[in-house]
């Protein structure tokens, strides 16, 4: 409020008024000033000239002054009109309007309180909205020609779904395809990167060498990847984001070509890339460039179609290169499609977030519209107060047009304070809005993040709120300009009864008014109902108190695999890694305070699960469908740590160890389904990717979600 | 030229003949257009100015300031090229009216 009282305080003054004013003619007044100055002496010489013709001719001085003037006739308008060829009338008017519009308000400042405030609160709200919807929808990305840019996913030709391939498949496509320039496999990742003694998880990508030059984006130190880098036996090459030079080398410049440990391989620093840069997911600050040999499993690839190649156009090419690829090589690759798409509209694939904004931004859109309709109801009833000030003006020779003229700059002045304020609000609100910015609003398994955070109050922003601005003055106010200028003398004299027409235009105005307030609030009420009805949703464990951390040694285990099967390594077997973790758990669970501690491969409701075909002793021949099941590894006391209940059977305990024979917890869903009405404790199941068979150990309540 | 006579571009159309002898000022523009008229055109001295303004911004003519031969600042308007041609318009156009005007009031 603090804006506001400053706002009033200065109109008190009438401080804006003349500030207004200067702003308005300052750059021209200089030059105002010289011409009207000129115009004077030139006036004062015809004037002179005159006196001393008719002196000459006889006149008394008196006389001759008098004639003189009387024979130049009205000199204010000649000034008047002079001017109007420099261009300055209509300036001068606007000025005048202003100043009048500002003391007026002036004189009613609960009036103007109440009407900046409304319309502060609708400009801000659609400001706050404007500024992310531009930030995600508007802008285009910060490549060089983005529309050339296309996001290539492998698919499954059945149900349509994204697939990870091996980057192989990328590798063979980029050089068979004649519809792009480049292509460049990435897949968004964790790395484990050691800088001297400390390890940290740093989230990052695992690109084709060509990912950047593609991209049109420079390193702004060291250098791009290059096609060596790609060789197995090159060290691997790394580029680091701006702010992950800044944390691990202090911005340091020599860091080019300095080692860091990445998943136990030494890579080495090639270039740094500038601070704004992003691809596909914001988090990733670190590059590591994919090498040919070990066939990564990736999620995408990236391309930039040739001048004149249309998306469609390339859809096909590759549909047959993925056919052909899938002759080639029929045992290893089945149903293989392929999906292009503009990477502007990539991000929204499977995310509804463009429909959510839309949605978000008829919302403010309406409460803007009810801000105007209240505006113009006051403005109405203003106008009814001031019918006698009005009447005057117009027995003075004011036009109508003129009239409306000062009205509708009173009204665009009120907008334009209130869309003053509203920026503030703007400002507020896009913090709590951010604060609400969910990270996993992503594309496929979170490598997709929109730039929500690139949301702010800038030019364009700026822009925007300063248009709806001037657009609320006029669409508030156009209707009580022009009922407040008509007014006929008679009536203004006789007395104050508001005239039955502008009773109408209120009560069209709370007619209008109400039915948007209801739409408004029935839409809020769904969303809160849906908001509650999540809130309510049993998730089937509790999750209250409990902490979640991440440990990797994927990288680690491949490493081993990869430097060499011979020498013994720390964790090289599967028995070294359970071991590995059983003591993370032991060493978890003796900190002051931990009730108990589990591991878990993926968490519940994370993106990436398991899922395997399922064949179960003794049942008929199953579907595909019903075989598919959705799995996970669990240690420790897993279910007692999220509060799940055992309905029939019995736990993990440490006796089932690697040694032992496998032993699974099943759900509720899918004991009903595979052992109707039978009890499915004891029975024998199989898994295609776990240990090959294992006994059904306990049932628990509805985790098969 | 007398108030209720002003014919469109009348004013105009003076000035600028005027200015095709030599640069004047607006006193002596005055003078000049009622010397010649022997009396008949009085201009309304007032309106000469904004005028002159305008045939300026139109580009007609330039102005600066000179002193006079008594020794007086004044600002002498000077026709240019352009204002020659938009005279040699006028002028046809002004002798298409009136003669049109003559043959209307001498047609009995």
């Amino acid at each position: 409020m603090s804006l506001l009282w400053k706002l009033k305080s200065l109109l008190r003054r009438g401080q804006l008024d003349a500030e207004l004013e200067e702003e308005v003619a300052f750059h021209l007044e200089m030059r105002r000033g010289q011409l009207d100055a000129e115009l004077e002496e030139e006036v004062a010489f015809h004037l002179e000239m005159r006196e001393r013709q008719l002196r000459d001719q006889g006149l008394s001085p008196e006389k001759a002054q008098h004639e003189a003037r009387k024979r130049f006739g009205n000199r204010t308008q000649a000034r008047e009109d002079s001017r109007a060829y420099w261009g300055f009338r209509a300036i001068d008017e606007l000025a005048g309007d202003i100043r009048y519009a500002v003391r007026s308000l002036c004189q009613n400042p609960g009036f103007t309180a109440v009407v900046v405030v409304s319309l502060a609160l609708g400009i801000g709200a659609n400001t706050a909205v404007f500024s992310v919807v531009n930030a995600i929808l508007l802008r285009p990305l910060p490549y060089e020609e983005p529309e050339r840019i296309v996001l290539i996913q492998a698919t499954d030709t059945q149900s349509g779904q994204f697939r990870r391939r091996r980057a192989a498949d990328y590798q063979a496509w980029d050089e068979e395809n004649p519809v792009f320039e480049r292509m460049a496999y990435w897949d968004t990742t964790d790395f484990t990167v050691k800088d001297g003694d400390v390890a940290q998880l740093i989230k990052g990508q695992r690109v084709g060498a060509s990912l950047f030059s593609l991209l049109g984006v420079r390193p702004i130190l060291g250098r791009d990847f290059l096609p060596d880098d790609e060789v197995v036996s090159a060290a691997p090459a790394v580029i680091l984001s701006y702010r992950l030079w800044e944390r691990l080398f202090e911005k340091d410049p020599n860091a080019i070509g300095k080692n860091l440990r990445i998943n136990l391989e030494n890579a080495t620093v090639v270039g740094v890339m500038p601070p704004s840069f992003f691809f596909a997911n914001e988090k990733a600050l670190i590059w590591v460039a994919g090498r040919r040999g070990p066939g990564y499993w990736v999620s995408d690839a990236t391309a930039r179609l040739k001048p004149g190649v249309s998306i469609e156009q390339a859809q096909v090419a590759m549909e047959t290169l993925a056919a052909r690829r899938q002759q080639e090589y029929p045992e290893f690759i089945d149903d293989l499609g392929v999906k292009i798409s503009p990477l502007h509209d990539a991000r929204w694939t499977g995310v509804r977030l463009r429909d959510q904004l839309f949605i978000f931004s008829c919302a403010v859109g309406f409460v803007l519209l009810i801000a105007c309709a209240n505006v113009a109801g006051l403005l109405l009833v203003r106008s009814s107060s001031r019918r006698k000030e009005m009447a005057t003006r117009l027995a003075l020779g004011a036009g109508r047009w003129r009239l409306v003229r000062q009205l509708l700059t009173e009204s665009t002045l009120l907008a334009t304070a209130g869309g003053a304020l509203g920026v503030a609000v703007a400002y507020g609100g896009l913090k709590v809005l951010l604060s609400f910015n969910p990270d996993n609003h992503s594309l496929f398994g979170g490598s997709f993040f929109p730039r929500m955070n690139e949301a702010g109050i800038d030019g364009e922003v700026l822009g925007y709120a300063l248009l709806i601005s001037l657009l609320t003055g006029l669409v508030a106010g156009i209707a009580p300009a022009f009922k407040g200028s008509k007014h006929n003398l008679n009536e203004a004299s006789r007395g104050t009864t508001p005239d039955s027409g502008q009773q109408r235009s209120s009560s069209l105005l709370v007619v209008a008014q109400i039915a948007l307030a209801l739409v408004l609030l029935i839409g809020a009420g769904l969303m809160i109902n849906s908001f509650v009805r999540l809130q309510a949703v049993d998730v089937g464990f509790n999750p209250d108190d409990v902490l979640t951390f991440r440990v990797d040694l994927r990288q680690r285990e491949w490493a081993n695999r990869r430097e060499s099967f011979g020498e013994a390594s720390q964790y090289s077997g599967k028995s070294r890694l359970a071991n590995y973790y059983r003591q993370v758990l032991e060493r978890v669970r003796a900190v002051p305070g931990v009730e108990s501690a589990a591991g878990i491969v993926s968490l519940p409701l994370s993106h990436w699960t398991s899922g395997s075909y399922v064949g179960v002793d003794g049942h008929p021949p199953m579907e595909k469908d019903e075989m598919s099941v959705r799995h996970n590894l669990v240690m420790g006391d897993f279910f007692q740590t999220l509060g799940i209940p055992l309905l029939r059977g019995r736990d993990f305990t440490s006796q089932d160890s690697a040694e032992a024979p496998g032993v699974v917890v099943i759900s509720e869903g899918m004991a009903r389904r595979h052992w109707p009405d039978q009890d499915p404790i004891g029975r024998q199941l199989s898994l295609r990717t776990v240990r090959p068979r294992g006994r059904t150990a306990g049932l628990n309540d509805r985790s098969d979600r | 030229m007398s108030k209720n006579d002003r014919l469109q571009g009348s004013l105009d159309l003076l000035v600028l003949q005027t200015l095709t002898r030599k640069p004047m000022h607006g006193f002596g523009i005055t003078s000049h257009i009622e010397g010649v008229s022997q009396g008949a055109l009085q201009l309304e001295e007032g309106s000469l100015y904004p005028a002159l303004q305008r045939i300026q911004k139109e580009g007609w003519v330039t102005a600066e300031w000179k002193t006079t031969e008594n020794n007086r600042r004044a600002r002498y308007y000077t026709l240019t090229a352009e204002g020659r041609r938009r005279l040699e318009l006028a002028r046809e156009n002004w002798d298409r009216v009136t003669s049109g005007v003559a043959l209307v009031l001498n047609h009995v």
